[in-house]
């Protein structure tokens, strides 16, 4: 990977004229529109509940900071945080792994049907996503519960990954179209067999596309709540918005369901983060041309 | 080792499309073939079927003698030159070349000479460490020949491998390609549209028309003595004429190149010059006859357009009239010098 790569188009730094100051101010506005929840989500957790939850009107500069919040839903007697945040994760990367062990194959074999048939076949595996997925929950759970998959990490897992795998499926069927033919032909002639000419020359082509694939799923999965919620185990423990639900609902206690919500938000970023450069995938691109 | 190609009665078709209609054909062992036709006749399919890319419809295809008709393309030991090269964006050149021989599980002792020595034959050591897509159209194209030399392979497959380079480096990766072929003694099949390849790196062409060979052999052959009356309009640079007349019992077209008839006053058939091109050396006439005929002339002389000129034809092939329903291509020409 030795350089001589063409140099990157000059930069041409913003300047803050007249013109387009109204632009910025729009960026800003839009910004603080999207990021007021998460404000309010961190203006909750560390201000004391009687200012917040307990008040009246509740302000929006915290008139005190606390821990205290945090700590009561985090290390408190009896919080349901640390399993609860493992199970979450566990069932995450779980979905995610699967949408994309599945989806490869799955995608794959659509790919090279001829378009109209598989762009039929993924509109089907679309139907369930198609549902709202309260009304579906029911007829798919009762299946697991009846097989005795409730509770377990697996069992959520797989009823996630029916809305997880579609999308994936999706993702990758148009990432390996776009692939050209003649690069998997190559391989086979070259000497691979099928499995080796797809893992080994087309699967590394389309990393960007499986990154994507499997932040969406992981993210659906850490955000799901109604499959989790009705195949949950209330003896163990369940999910991190299974958690939040209750804590807000019912008798639960409001400071942890905040804290939950402030934490539950650092995994989503440290995984994008993570994750974000190999979606760029501008060193995959071209190299083969026509 | 290198192989000899067979096609028995093979067929093959894209929707209502033929593109080998019950084609039979040999290709001898170190020779050097080139099918030629025009684009859209699906002559790379030929190609893709004697690799296993592209299943037959019906009919076998042998190599060696061993019938690969329904062998995965991994198990037949072909090398293929793809038209866009496709080299794997993912491997710098260096993987790009090693890549079969990792395949065929060569340790990589063995890989690393193998690979320096087909860069070094090919002139491309100084970019075996680059990425495929920084590296020029005719480097890639170097690129894409080293890696299907270096598993010294029986049979050698290349489709339209030039199209895509600069003429002038055409012209050297042409004369490259002829040299390789006679010093690797391998056979190699050719597709391509351009006859000129075809005549300068053929030992011998086949010429692709609606799914059948119109005609196979040396270029010259196909130039001097064309099978079929679409022959001699598909091969050359500028279009033979057509005389109807009888000959031998049979009605059909007396056909011949401008430079089979020589212009003299004495000639048999008279024409008025309608436009001239100087070509080198030589002008073009094209000229109408009294009786409505046009007639291409070729001429070193100075001739001015509007004059009238008198020509003998000294050589002409003879096309029968085919049939209407004989399907057949027509039949052998006879070359005849009156």
């Amino acid at each position: 990977m030795t350089g001589d790569r063409p140099a990157a188009p000059a930069y041409r730094k913003p300047v803050l004229t007249l013109s387009n100051v109204g632009l910025y101010a729009a960026i800003v506005a839009l910004s603080a529109f999207f990021l007021f929840p998460i404000y309010v989500i961190f203006l909750v957790a560390f201000t004391p509940t009687k200012y917040t939850l307990f008040a009246g009107r509740p302000p929006l500069i915290p008139p005190a900071l606390t821990w205290s919040n945090l700590q009561a839903g985090l290390t408190g007697a009896n919080s349901p945080f640390l399993p609860s945040m493992y199970l979450s994760l566990e069932i995450a990367f779980l979905v995610g792994a699967l949408a994309i062990a599945i989806g490869i194959p799955t995608a794959y074999g659509l790919s090279r049907l001829g378009s109209r048939l598989a762009y039929g076949l993924t509109t089907v595996l679309f139907i369930v996503n198609m549902v709202p997925s309260i009304t579906i929950a029911i007829p798919i759970t009762v299946p697991f519960i009846k097989a005795g998959l409730y509770g377990s990490p697996i069992s959520i897992g797989l009823t996630q990954e029916l809305l997880a795998l579609p999308m994936t499926v999706f993702l990758l069927v148009g990432a390996f179209q776009g692939l050209p033919r003649d690069l998997e032909n190559q391989a086979r002639v070259d000497g691979a067999g099928r499995m080796r000419a797809v893992y080994g020359n087309l699967v590394p082509l389309i990393v960007p596309a499986l990154i994507a694939a499997f932040l969406l799923s992981w993210m659906l999965s850490w955000d799901e709540s109604t499959f989790a919620l009705i195949l949950y185990n209330p003896a163990t423990s369940a999910t991190l918005p299974v958690n939040i639900f209750l804590a807000f609902t019912g008798r639960g206690n409001p400071a942890v369901g905040v804290a939950f919500s402030c934490v539950a938000t650092i995994p989503v970023i440290i995984l994008t983060v993570v994750l974000q450069r190999y979606l760029k995938g501008e060193d995959l691109a071209a190299g083969v041309r026509g | 080792m290198t192989a000899k190609i067979e096609f028995d009665r093979v067929t093959k078709r894209f929707g209502n499309k033929l593109v080998a209609d019950d084609v039979s054909f040999e290709v001898d062992a170190g020779e050097f073939f080139v099918i030629l036709g025009p684009s859209g006749e699906g002559k790379s399919t030929f190609l893709r079927m004697i690799a296993g890319i592209e299943p037959v419809d019906a009919g076998s295809i042998r190599i060696d003698g061993v019938d690969v008709t329904y062998l995965p393309p991994n198990k037949r030991n072909v090398a293929m030159v793809f038209q866009n090269y496709a080299l794997y964006p993912n491997m710098n050149v260096y993987r790009n070349i090693a890549f079969p021989l990792k395949m065929q599980y060569f340790p990589a002792s063995e890989i690393e000479p193998k690979v320096r020595e087909v860069a070094r034959t090919l002139g491309i050591t100084e970019i075996l460490q680059r990425r495929v897509n920084q590296i020029s159209g005719g480097q890639q194209q170097r690129v894409a020949l080293a890696r299907a030399i270096v598993r010294s392979p029986s049979l050698f497959l290349l489709d339209e491998p030039l199209s895509n380079l600069d003429a002038r480096v055409r012209f050297t990766a042409r004369a490259e390609l002829k040299k390789i072929q006679r010093d690797l003694g391998q056979t190699f099949l050719f597709v391509t549209h351009d006859q000129k390849e075809a005549e300068v790196l053929s030992d011998r062409t086949g010429v692709v028309h609606q799914g059948r060979f119109e005609q196979i052999g040396p270029f010259s052959d196909l130039y001097e003595r064309p099978a079929t009356r679409w022959i001699g309009d598909f091969v050359g640079d500028v279009p033979m004429n057509y005389f109807p007349t009888h000959e031998a019992g049979s009605t059909g077209e007396l056909g011949f190149r401008p430079e089979w008839a020589d212009l003299s006053d004495q000639g048999n058939y008279e024409a008025t010059v309608q436009v001239t091109e100087r070509v080198g050396d030589f002008a073009y006439l094209l000229c109408t006859m009294a009786n409505g005929w046009r007639v291409y002339l070729r001429t070193i002389r100075n001739v001015s357009t509007g004059s009238a000129v008198r020509f003998n034809v000294l050589r002409h092939v003879f096309f029968p009239k085919s049939q209407p329903d004989d399907g057949e291509t027509g039949a052998k020409a006879e070359p005849k010098t009156p």
